[in-house]
């Protein structure tokens, strides 16, 4: 696992860090990290915990997921929520399906349509096609969440995706009535140029065009 | 707009900071490898019908490609995909400030993605406090061809790149500053965790805490694709580099009243370099034009060539023999000072031209006020 502030190391320790104003979090880092982190953190009114030992230290028997400084002695590990249960049913599928198609070993498995396969992705983060983000789905998860500490699109899409062309057209005549209700002038003067020009496309070609494969 | 009129050399200014911006957004069309994957040919007949497509749709655009060799002298054009990774198939068009966007677009065709938009511009072009308008104008832009052409896009990735760093929002915005005052106060290192605090990437092009950065020259960028909207990410970067700035200019001035005489040396090495050395590496190119730029934003020189001739900071640092090679004063300084033995040497070619473009365009004189005070 890579640290989880400079992304280059592999993490060593865990850390607990407390933001003013913000909850308490715990942080897999390395061990240069962990140190810039306890000297310069308090310059940023940071507060960071006394470093604890990597998990893969501690002694066989004790739980990791045990809170900081406490005992094992009547608690158990909080219990996931359904949704994520089913998330998880749907990754194991989906390895499985993977593993059973490369006879056990999944770094083998190759995208069906560009023959990327899953440890040339791990390897340079490079990715051979769209396709591979549906088929290694699971996989590339915990990629892009090393990068970006989530793993799902936080942002918006602004447009609708490609339509077909005579939906488009009405699209775009639609946004035209708009623009002139609103007297959005400079709108309707750009929406009047893209409508002449799906026409003269369309005009040209019958079909109106879904992307060809 | 032509080719040369692109290439006209453009006046600088002294205290630049930010020395340009590069604001891209990425994309890629459905059910289609990304262009490394493709085969040759399935790559060539696609990019044709994505350059059709797209001159169809903006009036206006160039075709620059058959020229790529002489735009490369171009800013823009170095910043963008590097030559040896072009891959056969690879188009750049050129966009003169479309309706509705303040600058002009670089739309690489089958560069690493299939399409890339990009927007390039010096801190004299677009003020740091702008980089989300030029985000939204951007992105704006780009949206409004999506109906066109479907890009590769899931609800759970956001938009699919080649770069797993991409994926998302599918953009990348990199500023390069020039922080000759904080590497001088060794506070590079701090800067770097200040940034992955704020969730952005400083790229020195060395390991911080060994050697310092060539020329100061640093790259800030937003590390993450997938959390935000480009135009939160864009802000975001906006707040920090604010923050940046304000302490580079702290630590710049500094120098100049707490340090006179370490700054005095500063320039005393770089005039003696100037007039001594006949061969210079590229760093040692660097390093001399950060020491240039910054002894003049402290008014502790003053250039002896006209300002309109000192080529704008991030091109000369990104000087490159090869890319320049064809420019007319270019071969003038190979084949008037350089002896035949090292004309015939390649890499004594490169290191003597260097050399002499530094002391055609560096020559400066040491400001007597500042002398004084420094010796005081």
């Amino acid at each position: 696992m890579k640290c989880e502030l400079c992304h280059k190391n592999e993490a060593e320790t865990v850390i607990f860090r407390e933001r003013p104003g913000k909850a308490r979090e715990e942080l897999y880092v390395c061990r240069p990290c962990a140190e810039r982190e306890e000297v310069f953190g308090q310059e940023r009114g940071i507060q960071v915990a006394a470093m604890e030992v990597s998990p893969d230290d501690l002694p066989p028997g004790i739980n990791p997921g045990l809170p900081p400084g406490g005992s094992d002695e009547g608690w158990s590990p909080p219990k996931p929520p359904p949704e994520a249960l089913h998330e998880l049913g749907k990754m194991f599928d989906q390895l499985s399906s993977l593993l059973s198609s490369t006879g056990g070993n999944l770094d083998e498995a190759r995208c069906p349509k560009c023959g990327q396969a899953l440890e040339e992705i791990r390897a340079s983060g490079l990715v051979g096609c769209p396709k591979c983000y549906e088929v290694f789905r699971e996989a590339i998860a915990p990629l892009l969440a090393e990068l970006n500490d989530c793993t799902t699109f936080g942002g918006t899409f602004g447009v609708n995706k490609r339509m077909d062309g005579q939906a488009q057209l009405q699209a775009l005549k639609r946004a035209l009535a708009d623009a002139i209700q609103r007297e959005d002038y400079t709108a309707a003067k750009q929406l009047k140029a893209e409508i002449e020009a799906l026409k003269r496309a369309l005009g040209g070609n019958e079909q109106g065009g879904a992307h060809d494969a | 707009m032509t080719l040369k009129d692109l290439l006209k050399p453009t006046p600088t200014e002294r205290g630049q900071i930010c020395l340009c911006a590069q604001f891209a957004f990425v994309r890629n069309l459905e059910r289609m490898p990304f262009p490394d994957r493709m085969k040759e040919a399935d790559r060539v007949r696609r990019s044709a019908q994505i350059i059709a497509q797209l001159e169809h749709l903006l009036p206006g655009i160039e075709n620059l490609t058959p020229t790529l060799a002489e735009a490369q002298a171009h800013l823009a054009v170095m910043l963008l995909t590097a030559p040896e990774s072009r891959l056969p198939g690879y188009a750049l068009l050129y966009l003169d400030k479309p309706e509705g966007v303040d600058a002009p677009i670089w739309c690489e065709v089958m560069g690493a993605n299939h399409l890339t938009f990009s927007v390039i511009a010096t801190s004299q072009q677009l003020s740091p406090t702008d980089y989300d308008t030029l985000t939204e104008q951007l992105q704006r832009f780009v949206d409004k061809l999506e109906p066109h052409f479907g890009f590769a896009r899931t609800e759970r990735f956001g938009y699919l790149t080649r770069q797993l760093t991409l994926t998302g929002s599918g953009f990348r915005l990199r500023v390069w500053l020039h922080l000759a005052g904080l590497m001088h106060f060794d506070h590079l290192r701090e800067l770097e965790n200040a940034a992955t605090f704020a969730d952005l990437r400083i790229d020195t092009n060395n390991d911080v805490g060994s050697q310092p950065p060539p020329g100061a020259l640093c790259i800030l960028f937003n590390g993450r694709s997938l959390r935000d909207n480009a135009v939160d990410e864009a802000r975001a970067l906006q707040r920090f580099l604010g923050s940046v700035i304000r302490q580079e200019r702290n630590a710049r001035q500094r120098l100049l009243l707490e340090e006179p005489y370490v700054l005095l040396d500063i320039v005393s090495r770089l005039q003696a370099n100037l007039h001594a050395t006949l061969m210079v590496t590229p760093d040692e190119l660097c390093d001399s034009l950060s020491d240039f730029y910054l002894a003049w934003d402290l008014a502790a020189i003053t250039p002896k060539q006209r300002p309109r001739l000192i080529p704008p900071m991030i091109s000369a640092l990104m000087f490159d023999d090869d890319h320049l090679s064809h420019l007319p004063l270019h071969r003038l300084l190979e084949d008037v000072y350089l002896p035949p033995p090292v004309r015939d040497f390649p890499p004594w070619r490169k290191a003597a031209t260097r050399a002499i473009w530094m002391r055609t365009f560096l020559d400066f004189s040491i400001s007597r006020s500042f002398k004084r005070r420094a010796l005081q």
